[in-house]
């Protein structure tokens, strides 16, 4: 299998408390990894190593290595290029204060495409976010004004027109009801053949049905990473067992 | 039931209404002075009065020039402080909000709104008038007064920069915006309006001063029209001094008048700025 | 394996080079013009009063402003003196009035009437000093002189009363806004301890916003020193140490504001209306930066 991101030894620390603890792992082309694990675990700073957002975060030290393809991420000074091919949704959706044409746009468009390709782009990311049949007639109407799991997809498509190698999920359903949720699960599960996809979840049972891996961490430590079904199945460490049946979390 | 129980809702009883009172009274003369001026004043006030030249040594005619001094002054005073205001906030606010180049800017801001007007005065007169051989000038008057609003653009917009959360940076950040972008798609347009307010006050504040314009730009009698920035004006609150303390035998209601119409003028720029504010806190989507 | 502490401005500005930096550049250029332009007042006031704080003639100490004699004497004491007396008796009613309107403004009154008060407030920040100069010689002086039996109504109380309201408005705001900046967790938590909201203002919320509110209150001194025209027009204009506050006096603005048309650039009397404008600045700049400081210390204190 071809290996998308490699990460090794990677440690992360703000001032004195240290997030991410020589974690080493490696995401596989097109597969869905899911990453689990309590709050404080480190999932979401290692999003934001991946596509260098953790770079307005001034007091942030990083040491290890990460590559993608051909890319250094750590060093490379192309960080706009970066962000533009790892794409990032983030746990409460935020649409911006645009219409929703524009939102989708804005990516593409802040990279310097051409005002024509401008217009199906917007309409294939929305069709592949599965939000095409809900706002093709009011594509001009400010996005605050959709539903929360609407402006969810909305960021999807929005991360999606500027057609990532990888997207990033955190906890990308927290705030969604049941049926917003399921939708997203089945787009990701589309998605997949197009793009690598990280998707840190609380909800362990996310992970179960949409990974293909799934790695558990906790405090900042990857503790296992396998195969989701062997992971929830016959954990190889404890900890991750005591998780997954609630013990603590 | 319980004597204590009653003692500190009684309290606060009183306390209400003995603040009350003290708000009243920190109120009504705001209410007193509009009020006096406006009865006093309003029977002087006519076209004639609003469109024509002083005459007789300020005794009669009317404060036409003035009037076109103060917008004159201000539109300068605006002109040349809103640009390097917008950059400093945005500087300040988007650029390197925790810098100690960002914190000796703060310092300087707040210092320079606190110096008295006089001084700015004073300043105006040595630098611009003396020092660089402006003279006594719509330029050396509009440049001191930009010097004194810098303080209030600054401090606005980036108040009115803050006032966009930062989700809206990080999500236009991740999907690989640069700063400038993102300041310029993102946040100026979401805070333009709050930008218009300091821009508008600053506007009302300039038109009031006296102490800045003394000896920098204002004349005393001065009939007809400017010719060129180099020229001096009249203005309203100049004009109101001078006819308080310099001029004798001018009618009263003349004098209030004048008054009114500086009242006028300052208050109803105020008027739309909160108008506006009001707006958008109204019209805010997030 | 390397320790890669991220820089921000090395990474962000490398991918369109040109543009961005401009851009900062730019942006920098005109934060540190502000710099500059404090900078540039200080240097000035302090070159155009010539050596004049070295002679004899400008004494910080002296009792007597007399530019016209022969020798003049430029006495800064004097001026201090009455700035002193408007600005301490307009305190003593600003401070108090305001913080009380600020919390009943703030606190006490039903949200509906709470723009329109403010609205009221901003108003009374808005009116130029020369407007209330003018009212204060047209009605309060009169009033003033026969109410209590005096030579003239031009005095130093009558200017005090005057500033008073002018700084109102900022003592007013400034402390809103320190009540305000309360967190909602201690106002909250005190209430349902079963306080009531006067208890729980008394209690809790000064206490906390102590720091903010005696910036404000500094922040309306400052205001009130600094005020020239309403000052010039009510405070008389006898340049003598008052006895009481009933007397006319000349405070250091108004001096600037008068004497500044009738000297000759250069000469002693001119460096020394400078002069003053050095003292003046160098008083709101300390006032300004303590204020500063106890805005500041109320945030770290808070987290």
């Amino acid at each position: 299998m071809v290996k998308e991101i490699i990460i090794k030894s990677l440690s992360v620390s703000y001032g004195k408390k240290q997030a991410i603890r020589n974690l080493s792992l490696s995401v596989e082309k097109n597969e869905i990894l899911g990453i689990i694990g309590p709050t404080t675990s480190g999932k979401t700073t290692l999003l934001t190593v991946l596509n260098r957002m953790i770079d307005t975060i001034p007091s942030a030290v990083i040491s290890g290595s990460v590559s993608m393809g051909d890319i250094d991420v750590l060093t490379t000074p192309n960080i706009h290029s970066l962000r533009r091919s790892v794409g990032m949704i983030f746990a409460l959706p935020v649409a911006l204060p645009m219409t929703i044409r524009e939102n989708v746009e804005y990516g593409p468009k802040m990279a310097g495409e051409a005002k024509g390709e401008l217009k199906t782009r917007v309409e294939e990311s929305l069709v592949q976010a599965g939000l095409w049949d809900e706002v093709h007639d009011r594509l001009d109407t400010p996005a605050l004004k959709l539903s929360g799991g609407q402006q969810q997809r909305l960021c999807i498509a929005r991360a999606l027109a500027l057609k990532p190698k990888v997207l990033l999920l955190d906890e990308p359903c927290s705030g969604l009801d049941p049926i917003s949720t399921s939708r997203i699960e089945d787009t990701l599960g589309q998605l997949k053949n197009d793009m690598t996809i990280i998707l840190v979840t609380n909800n362990p049972h996310q992970a179960a049905r949409v990974a293909h891996r799934t790695a558990f961490m906790l405090e900042g430590e990857l503790v296992e990473l396998a195969d989701t079904d062997t992971l929830f199945t016959n954990p190889a460490d404890n900890r991750t067992k005591e998780y997954i049946e609630g013990k603590f979390g | 039931m319980n004597f204590r129980k009653q003692n500190p809702i009684n309290q606060q009883k009183r306390a209400t209404f003995g603040l009350g009172l003290i708000t009243a009274i920190v109120v009504i003369p705001v209410l007193l002075i509009l009020g006096v001026v406006f009865v006093k004043g309003i029977s002087v006030i006519d076209w004639n009065f609003l469109t024509t030249e002083p005459t007789n040594g300020l005794r009669e005619g009317g404060v036409f020039p003035a009037i076109v001094g103060t917008l004159i002054l201000v539109v300068g005073a605006v002109v040349w402080s809103v640009p390097f205001g917008v950059a400093t906030a945005i500087y300040l606010v988007e650029y390197s909000p925790r810098s100690r180049a960002a914190n000796l800017v703060r310092l300087a801001i707040l210092n320079l709104a606190g110096v008295p007007s006089v001084v700015y005065g004073l300043f105006g007169l040595g630098v611009f008038v003396i020092a660089l051989k402006f003279g006594a000038s719509i330029l050396a008057g509009t440049l001191t007064l930009a010097l004194m609003g810098l303080p209030v653009i600054v401090t606005s917009t980036a108040e009115a920069l803050k006032a966009v959360p930062d989700r809206f940076r990080e999500a236009s950040l991740a999907l690989g915006a640069s700063k400038w972008q993102t300041t310029r798609h993102v946040v100026l347009p979401n805070s333009i309006q709050g930008i218009l307010t300091g821009i508008i006050l600053e506007i009302s504040r300039a038109g009031g001063e006296t102490a800045p314009i003394l000896f920098t730009v204002a004349a005393f009698y001065l009939p007809r029209l400017p010719q060129s920035i180099f020229d001096q004006v009249m203005a309203l609150p100049m004009h109101l001094f001078a006819i308080s303390t310099q001029v004798p035998n001018i009618g009263l209601d003349v004098r209030y008048a004048v008054a009114l119409t500086l009242l006028f003028l300052v208050l109803g720029i105020n008027a739309v700025a909160i108008s506006i504010r009001a707006k958008i806190r109204k019209n805010r989507i997030w | 394996m390397k320790n890669i502490k991220l820089k921000k401005h090395k990474t962000e500005t490398f991918k369109q080079p040109l543009s961005e930096k401009i851009t900062e550049a730019c942006l920098r250029f005109a934060a540190w013009l502000c710099i500059f332009f404090i900078a540039c007042i200080l240097y000035f006031l302090v070159k155009e009063s010539g050596g004049v704080f070295f002679s004899d003639i400008f004494t910080i100490t002296g009792k007597f402003w007399r530019p016209i004699s022969e020798p003049p004497d430029f006495g800064v004491w004097v001026l201090l003196a009455g700035s002193l007396a408007v600005t301490l008796t307009a305190s003593l009613i600003a401070v108090p009035l305001g913080i009380c309107a600020a919390i009943f403004i703030g606190e006490l009154l039903p949200q509906k009437f709470r723009e329109f008060l403010k609205v009221i407030v901003e108003f009374l920040a808005a009116i130029p000093s020369v407007v209330i100069g003018f009212l204060g010689m047209i009605i309060l002086a009169p009033y003033i002189k026969e109410t209590f039996d005096l030579k003239t109504g031009l005095t130093a109380f009558s200017a005090a009363l005057m500033l008073a309201w002018m700084a109102m408005p900022t003592i007013v705001s400034l402390t809103e806004d320190a009540l305000r900046s309360v967190p909602d967790t201690l106002r909250d938590g005190a209430l349902a301890l079963g306080a009531t909201k006067w208890q729980m203002i008394t209690r809790v919320l000064l206490p906390t916003a102590k720091p903010g509110i005696l910036a404000a209150a500094m922040l309306g001194v400052g205001r009130v020193i600094g005020e020239t025209m309403a000052v010039l027009m009510i405070s008389g204009n006898s340049a003598r140490i008052p006895s009481g506050i009933m007397e006319p006096v000349r405070t250091l603005t108004a001096t600037i504001a008068a004497e500044m048309g009738e000297t000759v650039k250069g000469d002693e009397h001119y460096q020394a209306l400078f002069g003053l404008g050095v003292v003046l600045f160098i008083i709101t700049l300390l006032i300004n930066t303590a204020a500063d400081r106890f805005i500041n210390k109320k945030y770290t204190e808070e987290s």
